[in-house]
This record gives structure tokens, C-alpha cells and sequence, in this order.
């Protein structure tokens, strides 16, 4: 009898006795992990099926987007252009040769920087992940405590402003927030720079993560850190702005919700200080919801990074699918977009096996 | 004996849309050092709300009057701060539901020794050790294999074992058992109330047991005070007043018990009508709706208690069943 059967036996039988094995159960199963592997691919495929199909019924012509004045109206540089990125074949041919290309993991070139979008993808996906993941630390690191303040001080001033900027924060678009930032951070005020990851000129460090703040770090260079540090903080503030409010919103909701619980009531019963109960009992009651909603955040954020990214010069996945689509690069858009699904598929699968790892009586995928 | 537990004519009203609401209303309760006081009566009767309201328990906007001491000491209007030092450690509390009053996601240890450590300034190592001994007091197998271990692991009777060892665990002079039994299955019941019967014997703690369950007050409580609508309406030995219950709903709820001999439809007697809904009491007493020996006093009046000389208390004027005298 394995480990795994003895324990399983245990859980079923009501009356344990004796001894009871020191155990900690995986939170995945294997069955689980294969399982949303497969969706996964699917999922990949059905993307780029429609992403596919939407570029190319599109009333536009990627020979015209892509080719000079000069050679728009020359018959032959457009058939040739055509013939490159076999833009005549039919749909399906086109669509079997990607899929052809895919599976040996190569995603083509792109018709506006010439190279291959893989590696175009690699070099500008460390400058997005970045941005997001400040993004998301700023959302969670202001959003939850404001969203227990407005849950504490429920129906009180302190509550109503907060639901009021909060709803605004989710209802103002991004990119236009970003306008409105710069021109005041940037231009009035001139606290911040204008947009880059650095300031003219400045040399990037050496590449270990991709990372600039990071990087720096790791390199111990300090200047180039508050560089980087510097040219993130204003768009990573626009793209947690939406977070934040969701966060708040959702916080508040979830400490209302596990506030009233027996175990709070009974953790008040002992004694407990009441910073000891909200930190311990009520907040952690209310990690699941966080957790899912900072992945939504997060999602959100790689969405919303497409026209950010664009406003403040940002290279990196966001303005690279932007460039893209307005020139009608469809290697370039495909690539993108497939990136894009694969980092919604992973951010919604660590939030599942989160939800494993804080709330012991789930066991992800069983 | 001075007692443990006194509370004088405890009131209490909680905030509802249509303003505040009188749910407990003048309530006099006492237990003896090293007792069992029972406290009887429906849902919604206040029993629940005079308890937490002792500890200082009930939201804030709930106005609560009246008196309630700890060993002399009041307990009703202290500042939090010094709540606190009473909640867990001098007068603890057991809920209804042990899924519910445990934290899903918290081990066992984390929940059994926080209040120790803040209560008694144990260190990790001297605060899980003394949780070792107390789940071991409580008879909970493996108690050393259980603190790393989460609640849902465990059955009902496993969990409410564990809530009376966190309740133990600061050598509490009172204990208050909210239906402490209620949520647990029938075999598992007997169980547990032999626990509590037997660790007020072997650490003199007095508990104060709340139940609607009288055939589990017949045989632990050494008093017994049955709650109808916000008031005690008979109180006394848990003997006498199970024995000869000189107040209508008493003996009402007697006859409601179903008992092994009888068949469900011959041996139970229902009382007639509903319990009020707090807030929407019927004047004078509030039990004469229902009560069968009422006369056109008792919906004028509130009854004042009448005290016999085994300090056997009950609020019912007419009298049906005094001695000598056939209901």
C-alpha cells in the first residue's frame, strides 16, 4: 500500500485512530496538470484559428500598409511582396503552413522589423513583464489595505469616497489616464520623464532577467536603477490604477463577507487584540478572493499594456502588438497574440494553484 | 458561596431597521464556583445574546444595561482593552458550530496557542507544548501529530473537542457553552458533555451550558434557568425545576420532550402557537398567547417573580401548579 492509498483510506474513514501520519499533501495533482495542458493547446489553437481568420478578412492590404509610396504603385514590388509572405495562397493553405511553422516552434518574420518574431518577442516580453508585475505589486500593496479601511468604515465618509474614486478608477480607460499623467506629471510638473524604459542615451544593464530595475540591481549598477526605477513608476501607476480599484472594491467585499464569520466572533472570544483578529483571522479569510482578483488584475493589465505601453514609449509586448497590427504585420500579430494567451493560460493556472496553497481543503483539480 | 457568575437585571436592545429592539429584558442569572448552570429555553429567547453580551461580544451599536459580574468585578461598560484581558482568559467561550468557529485555512496549533501567548506570555515552543497537554485532556488521539493539522481534517466531535481545549487553555474561571452540542451528531453529544462534566470536577471551572436540549440539563446542570422571550421566566435546581416546574411554558416544553416509551404521536404535546419574534413581544406576559392557564391579568401585567424557599424562582402568578393544586 502506497502513502498515497493509506492517506486517501484515512480521509474516508470517519473514525481515525491512533497515530496520524505527518503529512503535507501536494496541492496539484498530476492528472490535473495534464489536463489543463491540453486545454491549454486547444485553446492556442482556437486563438490563433480567429486571429488568423479576423486579419485576413480585414478590408486592408499588408502590401500597401508595409511597402513606400514608390513601390505601392509598382505592380511588380507588390506581387513579389505578395509572393514573399505568400499572401496569395488561400486561407486555409496560409493558415496549415503557419500552424506547419508552429509546431517547429517558429512563428516567422516579421514584415516589419525583419526578424523573427520569436525573438522579437523575447527581447520586448522582459520590458512588459516588468511593467506588469510593478503594476500588479502597486494594485495589491494599495488596493487591499484601502479596501479594508472602506469594509471597516463601512457607510461612513471614509467608506463612500472610497467606493466613489474606486468605481471611477475601474471606469476611466488607461491610456487616457496616461495622457492626462504625463502631461501633468511630465510636462507641468516634470517629476517624472516623458516615456522609454531609460533616459536617451542611457545603456541598458547587462542582460540577466530583461529586467532593467532588476538587472541593475543584480549588477549592483545603482545609477541605472534609479534611472529604471524612474521611467517605471508613471506608467506602472496608469496600469495599476484599474487594479487598485478592483482590488479595493473586492477587499472591501470579501473582509464584510469573512467579518462576520464564528471564527472571527470566537477569535475576539479569546482575547485577541482586534489588529491581531483583521490581520490573522479576517485577512486571511479573504486571501482566496485576493488572489483570484490580483490575477484578474494582472490579466487585465497585459490588455491594457497594448495602448500604454504606446503612450509612454514603451517597448515591450504591448506597443510591439500595436505596431503590428496598424501595419498589418500578421506574423508579428499572431506571435503576439499566441504570447498573450499563453500568459492569461498560466496567470489563471498559478491563481488555481494558489488557491491550493492558502485554503488547505482544496486540493486543485480533485 | 459568593458566586462566579452574577447577572442583575441585564438588558439589552440591538439596532434593527426599525430602530432598536428589546431582546434580553431584565435577566438575573447566577452560577455557583465549580457548577453547571443551565440555561433553557426556543431560539431567538435571548439566551445567545446575554452571553455575549457578558463578554462584550455584540456589535457596538448594541445598547446593553444592567449588570454582569465576574467574581465581583463588572464586567458590563469595561473598555475593551480590559475585555480583552478577560475574554479567553478569565471567562472563555464555545460556539455552536466548531467548522464554523474554527479558521478553515489556520492549523490547529496556530488557533490553540495565539491566546496563550497573549494571554499568558508563553513562548512558541511552551505555548505549543501546553497545546499538546490540553488536546491530550481533552482525549483527542495524537495530539502532538494534530497541530499541524487543519480543522476540516477532523470530525464534528473531533473539532468541538478541540474548541473546549482552546477554550481550557488559559485556566478560565468560567466557561460558556453556546448549544455547545447542538451541530454534533446524537452519539458524539454524550461525548462531549461527559468532557465538560468531568473538567469541572478536575479543573473547577463553573460552566455555564446553553441548550434547548432538557434531557441534557436533567443530567449535568446543577441549575437550571429556562429564558422565554428576553426574560427568565423560572429558574431554580435543575431537579426541582424539571422535577416540578411551576411555570406553564416549563412544563410545556416538558411535555414536548418525546420519550422513549411513547409513541411520537401519543407522548409529545406540542406548545401551541410560535415564540414572539423580539421586537414583536405580546404585553404582559409574554407567554400568555400560548399559555393555557393564563387569565386576563397576564396580559396586563409582567409578572414579578415569585421566589420559593429553595430558591426556586418563576414569574407566573396565576400558579397552576402548586402544590396540592391539579392543572
Amino acid at each position: 500500500m502506497t502513502n498515497a492509498e493509506k492517506t486517501d483510506g484515512r480521509q474516508t474513514d470517519g473514525r481515525r485512530r491512533g497515530a496520524l501520519p505527518r503529512r503535507r499533501r501536494s496541492p496539484i495533482s498530476v492528472a490535473f496538470v495534464v489536463r489543463r495542458f491540453l486545454a491549454t493547446v486547444v485553446l492556442c489553437l482556437a486563438v490563433t484559428f480567429v486571429v488568423f481568420l479576423l486579419s485576413n478578412v480585414i478590408p486592408a492590404d499588408p502590401a500597401s500598409a508595409n511597402l513606400g509610396d514608390a513601390a505601392r504603385s509598382d505592380p511588380e514590388a507588390v506581387a513579389a511582396f505578395r509572393a514573399k509572405y505568400h499572401l496569395d495562397d488561400g486561407l486555409l493553405t496560409q493558415y496549415g503552413e503557419f500552424l506547419q511553422r508552429l509546431a517547429h516552434g517558429d512563428l516567422g518574420t516579421s514584415i516589419q522589423t525583419q526578424q523573427p518574431v520569436l525573438s522579437d518577442l523575447a527581447d520586448r516580453a522582459p520590458a512588459t513583464a516588468e511593467l506588469a508585475i510593478a503594476a500588479v505589486f502597486m494594485a495589491v500593496l494599495v488596493g487591499v489595505p484601502l479596501g479594508m479601511v472602506s469594509a471597516l468604515k463601512r457607510d461612513r465618509p471614509a467608506d463612500h469616497l472610497l467606493r466613489t474614486v474606486s468605481l471611477t478608477g475601474m471606469s476611466v480607460p488607461a491610456f487616457w489616464l496616461g495622457l492626462l499623467a504625463l502631461q501633468l506629471f511630465y510636462y507641468r510638473l516634470g517629476w517624472v520623464p516623458g516615456g522609454g524604459r531609460l533616459p536617451v542615451g542611457g545603456e541598458p544593464p547587462p542582460s540577466v532577467t530583461g529586467m532593467y530595475t532588476l538587472d541593475a540591481l543584480l549588477t549592483g549598477r545603482l545609477g541605472t536603477f534609479t534611472d529604471a526605477v524612474h521611467h517605471l513608476i508613471l506608467p506602472a501607476l496608469i496600469l495599476a490604477t484599474p487594479g487598485i480599484a478592483l482590488l479595493t472594491r473586492f477587499t472591501r467585499a470579501a473582509v464584510l463577507d469573512v467579518i462576520s464569520e464564528d471564527y472571527v466572533r470566537a477569535a475576539t472570544a479569546k482575547g485577541l487584540k482586534r489588529s491581531t483578529v483583521l490581520r490573522r483571522y479576517v485577512l486571511r479569510g479573504a486571501t482566496p478572493l485576493v488572489i483570484t482578483v490580483s490575477g484578474l488584475a494582472l490579466a487585465n493589465v497585459f490588455v491594457a499594456s497594448v495602448l500604454v505601453e504606446q503612450v509612454f514609449s514603451w517597448s515591450g509586448l504591448g506597443s510591439y502588438a500595436y505596431q503590428s497590427a496598424v501595419r498589418l504585420d500578421f506574423p508579428a500579430v499572431m506571435g503576439a497574440c499566441l504570447c498573450i494567451t499563453l500568459v492569461y493560460v498560466t496567470i489563471n493556472l498559478v491563481v488555481d494553484v494558489l488557491y491550493g496553497v492558502v485554503d488547505p481543503r482544496i486540493r486543485v483539480g480533485s | 458561596m459568593t458566586p462566579v457568575l452574577e447577572i442583575r437585571d441585564l438588558r439589552v436592545k440591538m439596532p434593527t431597521p426599525r430602530g432598536h429592539v428589546t431582546v434580553v429584558d431584565g435577566v438575573d442569572l447566577t452560577a455557583e464556583p465549580e457548577s453547571i448552570a443551565g440555561i433553557a429555553g426556543e431560539s431567538g429567547s435571548g439566551k445567545t445574546i446575554t452571553m455575549l453580551a457578558v463578554l462584550g461580544l455584540l456589535p457596538p451599536d448594541a445598547i446593553v444595561e444592567g449588570s454582569a459580574r465576574l467574581a465581583g468585578r463588572e464586567l458590563i461598560g469595561l473598555p475593551e482593552r480590559e475585555l480583552r484581558a478577560v475574554r479567553g482568559r478569565r471567562m472563555a467561550m464555545i460556539f455552536q458550530d466548531p467548522l464554523a468557529s474554527l479558521h478553515p485555512m489556520l492549523t490547529i496549533g496556530r488557533q490553540l496557542t495565539d491566546h496563550m501567548r497573549a494571554h499568558l506570555g508563553l513562548g512558541r515552543a511552551k505555548a505549543r507544548a501546553r497545546a499538546v497537554e490540553l488536546l491530550a485532556e481533552v482525549r483527542l488521539p495524537d495530539p502532538a501529530g494534530m497541530l499541524d493539522r487543519h480543522p476540516h481534517e477532523f470530525s464534528g466531535g473531533m473539532r468541538q473537542r478541540v474548541a473546549i481545549a482552546m477554550a481550557l487553555a488559559c485556566e478560565p474561571e468560567v466557561i460558556i457553552g453556546d448549544e455547545p452540542t447542538t451541530a454534533l451528531d446524537v452519539t458524539v453529544q454524550a461525548g462531549i458533555l461527559r468532557l465538560l462534566d468531568r473538567l469541572r470536577r478536575e479543573s473547577g471551572v463553573t460552566v455555564v451550558l446553553v441548550t434547548h436540549d432538557l434531557g441534557v440539563m436533567s443530567a449535568l446542570a446543577d441549575t437550571l434557568s429556562v429564558f422565554y422571550s428576553g426574560r427568565v421566566v423560572e429558574t431554580g435546581t435543575a431537579g426541582t425545576v424539571l422535577r416540578r416546574p411551576r411555570h406553564p411554558y416549563t412544563a410545556g416544553l416538558l411535555a414536548a420532550l418525546p420519550s422513549p416509551e411513547a409513541k411520537v404521536d401519543q407522548g409529545v404535546r406540542p406548545i401551541p402557537g410560535t415564540p414572539p419574534v423580539p421586537g414583536d413581544r405580546p404585553s404582559g406576559c409574554a407567554f400568555h398567547p400560548r399559555c393555557p392557564h393564563g387569565v386576563d391579568q397576564c396580559a396586563v401585567e409582567v409578572p414579578a417573580p415569585v421566589e420559593l424557599d429553595d430558591r426556586h424562582r418563576f414569574a407566573c402568578p396565576p400558579d397552576p401548579f402548586a402544590a396540592g393544586r391539579t392543572s
